[in-house]
Formats: structure tokens, sequence, C-alpha cells
């Protein structure tokens, strides 16, 4: 009886900890729709580019949406611009310096002003934004979506996914990225749109 | 032969603004690539999908006519007619 009663107990507190535990969500997408779009606007030139290359681990907890951390990876070699002379400028020495400095990162640290409504929460995301081997602190808008059981829909496998959506600014000379230079036709302000799903495979 | 350089150089004119119309009018640079934009249906994302293409800009049209100009100035420095062949008796 005793023993009986002491493995429902461990049975109901397992029970309870895999419903409530967090759950680590991978970034890295077979499908390649997880992109980062960049935009300038300067007074000679508007460009547009993407970035597909995307990696990186999330914990989210559907009970906890604040305590979400994790880092999302973006290699830079994946930046991508429709012309090949700009795209070669982009990945060089000048600008980016793909060689030197292949990934571009955010590490998340923690929240404020969570909100959450139903599987949709939005956060500020406190970080650390590391590009071209410069890191700056940075508060970031994210909202979150949790599907529970949508990974089967997407990926034949049973699991859930995590959806990241975010719009932030920055600027290039906070990164040394060519800092003061060619403002004419590269504004300093670079604008970033965030779009990604992680998924979490429950085996 | 300065007739022959300038058919040619109106040539290089005409066949280049005709290719980057027909290739796109594209007032930009210069494409190797286009982003055409794929909605996921699972998490309504909307991912790109990079396809390899040739769209010809201002840049190339621009040289192809400067070309086309130079050629034509060239053509003045050349005969205007064909050299009379001398005719010895």
């Amino acid at each position: 009886m005793k023993q009986r009663i002491i493995t429902s107990s461990f049975l109901a507190c397992a029970a309870v900890m895999s419903w409530a535990a967090p759950i680590e969500f991978d970034f890295k997408d077979p499908k390649g729709v997880n992109n980062i779009v960049f935009r300038t606007d300067a007074p000679l030139e508007s460009i547009n580019g993407t970035g597909t290359g995307i990696s990186g681990t999330v914990t989210f907890d559907p009970e906890h949406p604040g305590a979400v951390k994790g880092k999302i990876v973006l290699a830079v070699a994946s930046l991508n611009v429709p012309n090949p002379k700009m795209k070669e400028h982009l990945h060089g020495p000048d600008w980016m310096n793909a060689a030197q400095h292949p990934e571009i990162n955010f590490e998340l640290a923690g929240t404020k002003n969570v909100k959450t409504e139903g599987d949709n929460s939005s956060v500020e995301a406190m970080g650390k934004l590391t590009i071209r081997g410069v890191t700056k602190e940075l508060v970031v808008p994210v909202k979150m979506t949790y599907l529970k059981d949508k990974l089967k829909a997407r990926q034949g496998r049973e699991g859930d996914l995590l959806v990241i959506r975010a719009n932030f600014s920055i600027k290039r000379s906070d990164f040394g990225i060519n800092a003061a230079k060619f403002e004419e036709k590269v504004s300093d302000i670079i604008d970033l749109s965030l779009s990604l799903a992680g998924s979490a495979p429950r085996n | 032969m300065r007739k022959r350089v300038q058919i040619v150089a109106l040539a290089v004119a005409v066949v280049s603004l005709l290719a980057w119309a027909l290739l796109g009018l594209n007032l930009g640079w210069t494409k190797t690539s286009v982003t055409r934009w794929q909605k996921d249906p699972v998490t309504d994302l909307e991912g790109p999908v990079i396809e390899q293409r040739f769209i010809p800009g201002i840049d190339l049209l621009g040289a192809a006519l400067l070309g086309a100009i130079v050629l034509f100035g060239i053509s003045f420095l050349l005969p205007a007619k064909k050299l009379p062949t001398a005719k010895y008796s």
C-alpha cells in the first residue's frame, strides 16, 4: 500500500512536471522558411535582402512565456541581395566581413512587459546582439505563438512548433559596419524583420 | 566602311534596348536572382524562395548604349566611301 502511494505520487509529480516543463525548440528549418529580411532606405538607393541560414535553440515554457531563453544564429554567408556585385560587397571585408565573422547571433537573456492571450505572447526581449564581432545590448519587441502538436502537419513528426516574429531597427554604425561611409546609398538605419519557426519533436 | 560601323553601332543600341525591355524593364541594378515569397500553411510564415534569373538593369543598358555611342564616334575616323582602286593601263 505504502509502495503504491509512493509510486502514484511519483507518477503524478512526473506528469505535472512534464506538462509544465520548458520545451527546447530547434530553429534550424529543414523547409527553409525561416528568414530575416533587412531593408535600408537611403537618399540614393533602397536595398532589400534576406538571410535564411538560421539556426539556434530557444527554450520556451507555454505556462510561463516570459521565461523564454535561447540563442538565434544567422549565417552571414546566407545574406542575399539580387545584384551580384552588391552581394560580393555585402560579404566583403568592408561590410559584413563574412570570412572573419561568419555568424550574427542574438542571445536572449530575459524579457519584460509580457502579455499573453491564448497561445500568443508578446514580450520585450532583452538580449545581446553580436554583429561583426561587436556585441550590443538590445530590447526587441517579439511576438511568439506556441503551436502545440502542429509539428506533424509540417514535418510529419509528433511535436510542437514555436513561431517567433519580430520587427526592429539597428544602426550599422553601432556595429562598425563601414560606419559613417556611403550613407547616401546605404542608410545607417537597417530595418530587420524576423520570421522564424522552431520545432520540438517528441521522439 | 563608316556606314557599316554606324549600322553596327545602331544595332548594338537597338538590341540592348530591346533585350532590356523584354527582360523586365528593370530600372535598378542588374539582378541575377529574384525572390519569390511562399506562405507556410502551418505557421503562416512567408519564406523566401530565391530563383536564379538574369534581369539586366540600367547599368548594363547604360554600358551597351555607351558602347554604341563610342562605336558611332569611331565611325567618323573611318573613310566615308570606299576608296577608288587605282587603275593602270
